[in-house]
């Protein structure tokens, strides 16, 4: 075992770093809506050849690794459909903005549907896709940090089927999946234990009191696992492995959340504060693909086979 | 990033589980009990190890001078997994492959290694630790044993408590004060025969001879008995601990029991139940993120990195994780337990209880995760 980067992995992410510093902070105005969709990230992604070949190529954890740090940015931008699920079912070539429709979800909210340009879907028996250059989807006003929007009816007959195995999809949805909840985690805790080392009460800094030092530091345990153990699950493949790690990442999501908004106080209800951006990003997030009991689920009936 | 284990890891495993297989007795489950410092697995430690040590799964990690093969510590690591999920059939002598090996091997003079080496490393000697007093827990820098200086050596006296395998052991890895200020502690290298010491038994629920009271009543030792630098065994200790704090890795029986605790709901059905599986695979991440964040230890153990904060990460994700094991044993085989009919079972149960206590407790490793990795500022 080895659990260094590779000299590759470390390439790549020193060269993301400089981009991702660029768009840590939000514009002063961000309008009115609960989420930045970042047309300048986007941009500056494109320009930088994130998704280009030579990225889309890479090993599926050096993958993950650069889509984890891209959901540490406080906008609301797709990239874990397009570097992680598209160019594992063959479709690379996809448009993006990818959105991604799960088994079932047709017809219901689905993120970055507004501002798509492609749409895979879970059809249950086969996986299709769907070209949304001609569609208008409006975004749906709601509290949450990502813009989400539903597929008009009949939208769905476009739809054209393609060579690719449902079972790939839904497991390279969960490391999609684990690797936006493992960055958006590491942002806020990031951002909340700033917070507590410069936010002074009783004439000290929060972060100097036990009661937050051990939470924060559970989160932090928590969500080092989280990572390694969805990095193994990509390397490895295997479909309960996977289930697990997505599992574990999503249980991750609430006590960091509920810790995170509770050391930051009042202040991190006020919109005007980067916080929501991840934590309400994270909420969405902690119920797709079943949540935390499917995905335990599917992995206890995996490892113990006759389980289920 | 690599999560494989290479074929020469695999092949080692394979040979001492085979190994095992052949020198464990068919009937080593009940008669052992698991239970590391039962009169039995004491005893069959005292014929095993030597085996253990001839066939160079005692401490192949250790340099070849010293009775070890050179190893990396994944060898080791594997060796601890693979005993610890058969119940520890080296009784308390995994103490001085860990913890006092190493420590001798860093600190030791030439003598000290010329003549305590070659005893743990043949299986023929059993260690204690004395760390723990009364009133020095988890403040362990607060200890009060005091060793006083006298011609030629020292005379110590003090009260140690929580001292597994005491009854036994050869020897004591003692930690006494040499001088007022809080951290000039220095380590010992006691005989257990040496006059002045008594020993009384505290039952425990972890375990036979898990637990005792040692009593230091002016004991003399020679200087030759100080590992170290005198006042300097705070550095021992810390090192010893890091040691300690990723000795073995516990997951290996925590999975273990997952399994038996599947074979025995199955036998009601009640492996069916939705419910009882999310909360299997729970248990079982929870496992395995012990699992890789101890192994990432190792990973810089093996590249020759000090300790850091990882060290602690590690160590408090594996106390969690044996407790959510245990809560689930608790739950799903409450007869298994009651009949005590499953040793695998029974013994991870039984040992959950001191699982986040070992090697300093958990809140103590979250206050160095806290400090030394999240860099929060000092209470």
């Amino acid at each position: 075992m080895d659990f260094d980067l590779s000299a590759a992995q470390q390439q790549r992410l020193d060269r993301l770093a400089p981009l991702l510093d660029r768009f840590r902070t939000l514009p002063a105005d961000t309008g009115p809506q609960s989420w930045v969709s970042g047309a300048a990230v986007e941009a500056a992604l494109t320009a930088g050849g994130w998704f280009g070949d030579d990225i889309l190529t890479a090993p599926l954890p050096d993958r993950m690794m650069i889509a984890a740090r891209l959901a540490e940015l406080p906008y609301a931008i797709e990239a874990a459909t397009s570097l992680i699920v598209a160019p594992g079912l063959g479709l690379a070539d996809l448009p993006r903005p990818v959105a991604l429709i799960t088994a079932g979800r047709a017809g219901k909210p689905v993120r970055f549907l507004p501002g798509a340009r492609s749409a895979i879907l879970d059809m249950g028996d086969h996986v299709a896709v769907l070209d949304l250059s001609g569609l208008q989807i409006a975004p749906l006003d709601s509290m949450f940090a990502v813009s989400c929007g539903v597929l008009p009816a009949g939208a769905l007959a476009a739809a054209r089927r393609v060579p690719a195995d449902v079972a790939d999809l839904r497991r390279l949805a969960a490391l999609a999946l684990t690797a936006e909840v493992t960055g958006a985690l590491r942002a806020t805790l990031d951002q909340t234990i700033h917070h507590v080392t410069h936010r002074r009460q009783f004439g000290k800094p929060l972060g100097a009191l036990q009661a937050i030092q051990h939470r924060l530091a559970e989160d932090a345990i928590r969500l080092d696992g989280a990572v390694l153990l969805g990095l193994r699950a990509a390397w490895s493949q295997d479909s309960a492995e996977v289930s697990l790690a997505t599992g574990y990442a999503l249980d991750a999501i609430a006590p960091a959340l509920y810790d995170s908004h509770q050391f930051h106080g009042a202040l991190g209800l006020a919109k005007e504060h980067v916080l929501h951006h991840w934590t309400y990003r994270l909420k969405v997030l902690n119920g797709e693909l079943g949540g935390a009991s499917e995905q335990f689920l599917a992995a206890a009936q995996g490892f113990w086979q006759a389980a289920g | 990033m690599d999560f494989a284990w290479t074929p020469e890891q695999e092949a080692y495993r394979t040979r001492l589980r085979a190994f095992l297989d052949t020198n464990l007795p068919s009937d080593w489950d009940e008669k052992s009990n698991h239970d590391p410092g039962s009169e039995y697995v004491i005893g069959f430690a005292r014929e095993f190890c030597p085996k253990l040590a001839a066939a160079g799964y005692l401490v192949p990690h250790w340099p070849v001078e010293y009775g070890g093969s050179g190893a990396d510590p994944w060898h080791s690591w594997i060796l601890g997994g693979e005993f610890n999920a058969r119940g520890e059939p080296r009784s308390y002598q995994y103490l001085n492959v860990n913890l006092v090996g190493p420590a001798i091997l860093d600190f030791g003079t030439p003598a000290q290694k010329a003549h305590h080496l070659p005893l743990i490393a043949g299986g023929k000697v059993f260690w204690c630790q004395g760390f723990s007093e009364p009133e020095a827990g988890s403040d362990l820098a607060a200890l009060s044993t005091r060793a006083e200086k006298i011609p030629g050596g020292y005379r110590i006296s003090g009260h140690k408590i929580w001292v597994a395998a005491a009854t036994f052991a050869d020897y004591c890895f003692l930690l006494a004060r040499t001088s007022d200020d809080r951290h000039a502690i220095t380590t010992f290298l006691l005989p257990m025969n040496t006059p002045g010491i008594t020993v009384n038994a505290l039952n425990s629920l972890t375990g036979t001879n898990a637990m005792n009271e040692m009593l230091l009543d002016g004991v003399e030792v020679g200087d030759d008995c100080v590992l170290g630098t005198p006042g300097d065994g705070w550095s021992v200790v810390k090192s010893a601990l890091q040691n300690e704090r990723v000795g073995a890795p516990v997951f290996t029986a925590g999975l273990k029991a997952l399994d038996h605790a599947v074979a025995a709901l199955r036998r009601d059905g009640r492996d069916r139940r939705a419910d009882v599986q999310v909360r299997l695979a729970r248990v079982r991440a929870t496992l395995t993120v012990a699992d890789l964040l101890a192994s990432q230890v190792v990973d810089g153990r093996a590249k020759g990195r000090p300790a850091g904060p990882g060290t602690n990460a590690a160590r408090y994700a594996a106390g969690r994780a044996m407790h959510m094991v245990a809560d689930f044993l608790g739950e799903f085989c409450g007869d298994q337990l009651l009949a005590n009919e499953d040793q695998v079972i029974s013994k991870v149960y039984r040992r959950a209880a001191s699982s986040a206590l070992g090697g300093g407790a958990a809140e103590i490793q979250l206050n160095l995760v806290a400090r030394n990795l999240l860099n929060l500022p000092k209470g």
